[in-house]
């Protein structure tokens, strides 16, 4: 599986890029929105991005990818952030910061199940 | 910072209200004070010679004037006259021309006859009939003089000199107006005065505390700040001690590190809620049921992981005005509370009772019976949340998110269940 891990956080993008490296999955990092979107350029199921990533209009992001059929998991640091972006995205893909791996694995697995479950009912 | 305003302006207006109140009534309780006093020295003197005022001693002339060459000063405004009490000329109740000014009557009951006559009449507003009804109504027998207001502008004494009784009635209409004058013009100051203090105390509070609410602000908005740019150096370094723990296997020091970021976790999230309950967002009518079982329902995992069942009972169609997200926060801190604490059960109770809504959350604990209103404080933590995650500073938030809106917050435990209560 191609997953995708975006933040501006130098370290977050270092353990991360880490982390999820289990399970065979090919992780690609992004810290900012131009090189999220050459990252992209080869796709991804999964797509993990902060809310606030430098130069990335977000809503563009995510409405691009609901094309694509990617998933989303939008990291957020406060609550305001998912009124702003509810109609683009389920109650699921928001993770607010702090989390721990644990939590970021558990989220991945409920959205993938989430965007299975969808694609098996269209 | 608007409410501390408000109370400000509120708080100093009582005081106005009470200073101007205070001088008002020593005022006006003295000026009518004085004018009864006058009028009883006037009832006091016909008293003495039974209902009248004295005859004049013969040859007595009224206007005499003084002596060429009187010092006023010296031997006072006019000649002493045996006549006049004081030596005084025509100054107050023993003035000479008080016999002239007054208007009065005096009603005399014999008690051995039975004889009721009126003995003086000097008065044209009540007839001699409705005089002696009047005095009838307010006769009194007894060893002392017995004096007071009647029908408002009259004095009366009623007193007994020898076998009678008597009632004498003077007209103070007159005298009383300048009194009830000063009154109603003390009123009108008065409310004058409270409505210049209250828009002179608006204007100089807004000066006054508008460096407080700025401060204000600038200290919310730095603890909200804060608390963003804390959440994500604390999700490194729980990744980093992940990778560390994958790489070279768990040991004390990554234990150690875990349990310190997930107390500083707590602690950045407490400081989240401690910097939303100041600010004034829209309040509006929440029903309790679905605010508590709504933070029920999102804790469900937490409470099912802990093996604690909850039971709510909530009263129908009790609502509250606040603010949605401060009561969904005070909800949520309290089901936190109940997952971490509680051994295996819980309840949760809404109550309306005389007039007062009444949340009972309570649940089995291993503590001794007492009150335990300290849990409320800042950083107390109760013996059983030894090994536990937590700051301490959760209830901390409920009990003043819950002062916030006008109630307060009592726990104690009896019986082996801790009983917490918000009274809304």
């Amino acid at each position: 599986m191609k997953l995708l891990f975006a933040s501006s956080d130098r370290d977050l993008l270092l353990c991360y890029g880490k982390l999820l490296q289990a399970d065979g999955r090919t992780v690609l990092t992004a810290f900012d929105g131009p090189q999220l979107f050459t990252q992209l350029a080869g796709g991804a199921e999964l797509v993990i991005t902060d809310a606030r990533l430098p130069r990335l209009e977000l809503k563009g992001l995510l409405r691009f990818l609901k094309e694509e059929g990617s998933a989303v998991i939008l990291l957020i640091n406060e609550k305001k952030t998912k009124e702003l972006y509810r109609d683009l995205l389920p109650e699921e893909a928001f993770l607010p910061y702090p989390f721990t791996p644990f939590e970021l694995e558990d989220k991945i697995r409920e959205i993938l199940k989430l965007k299975d479950t969808k694609a098996v009912t269209l | 910072m608007k409410q501390v305003r408000r109370k400000f302006v509120l708080y100093a207006m009582l005081a106005v209200f009470v200073l101007l109140l205070t001088i008002l009534t020593i005022i006006n309780g003295t000026n009518f004070t004085m004018a009864a006093s006058d009028a009883d020295a006037v009832t006091a003197m016909l008293a003495e010679n039974k209902g009248k005022f004295e005859e004049a001693p013969e040859g007595f002339t009224p206007n005499t004037a003084p002596p060429a060459g009187t010092d006023f000063l010296k031997d006072g405004a006019f000649p002493a006259q045996p006549f006049f009490r004081n030596g005084l000329g025509p100054m107050g109740p023993e003035s000479p021309e008080t016999g002239f000014s007054i208007r009065y009557f005096t009603v005399c009951f014999e008690k051995k006859s039975g004889e009721t006559s009126v003995t003086a009449y000097q008065i044209a507003a009540v007839t001699e009939e409705e005089a002696i009804r009047w005095a009838e109504a307010l006769k009194t027998e007894g060893k002392k003089d017995v004096t007071g207001w009647t029908r408002g502008t009259y004095r009366y004494r009623c007193y007994t000199r020898g076998d009678s009784v008597y009632v004498t009635v003077i007209d103070q209409g007159r005298e009383l107006t300048p009194s009830y004058r000063i009154l109603v013009i003390s009123l009108i100051g008065m409310a004058l005065g409270l409505l210049i203090s209250f828009l002179f105390l608006s204007l100089i509070s807004k000066r006054l505390f508008r460096p407080l609410e700025e401060a204000d602000r600038k200290q919310r908005q730095f603890i909200l700040e804060a608390e963003k740019e804390f959440k994500i150096p604390l999700t490194v370094i729980q990744a980093d001690t992940e990778l560390i723990e994958r790489e070279n296997g768990p040991s004390d020091y990554t234990t150690s590190i875990h349990r310190q970021v997930n107390r500083m976790a707590d602690l950045t999230k407490d400081l989240g809620n401690l910097a939303i309950f100041n600010q004034n967002d829209a309040v509006t009518a929440c029903l309790l049921r679905d605010v508590f079982s709504q933070s029920v329902s999102g804790a469900e995992e937490s409470l099912r992981a802990a093996g604690i069942t909850v039971t709510e009972q909530y009263q129908e169609g009790i609502s509250l005005q606040a603010n949605p997200e401060l009561l969904k926060r005070i909800a949520d801190e309290l089901l936190e509370n109940v997952s971490r604490f509680a051994l295996s059960e819980a309840a949760i109770r809404t109550e309306k009772k005389e007039g007062r809504i009444i949340v009972t959350l309570e649940n089995d604990c291993s503590l001794p019976d007492g009150s335990y209103d300290n849990v409320f404080d800042r950083f107390i933590r109760l013996p059983n949340a030894e090994g536990t995650a937590g700051a301490g500073l959760g209830l901390s938030f409920v009990k003043d998110a819950v002062y916030q809106i006008g109630g307060r917050a009592s726990a104690k435990v009896e019986g082996g269940r801790f009983i917490l209560k918000l009274y809304l």
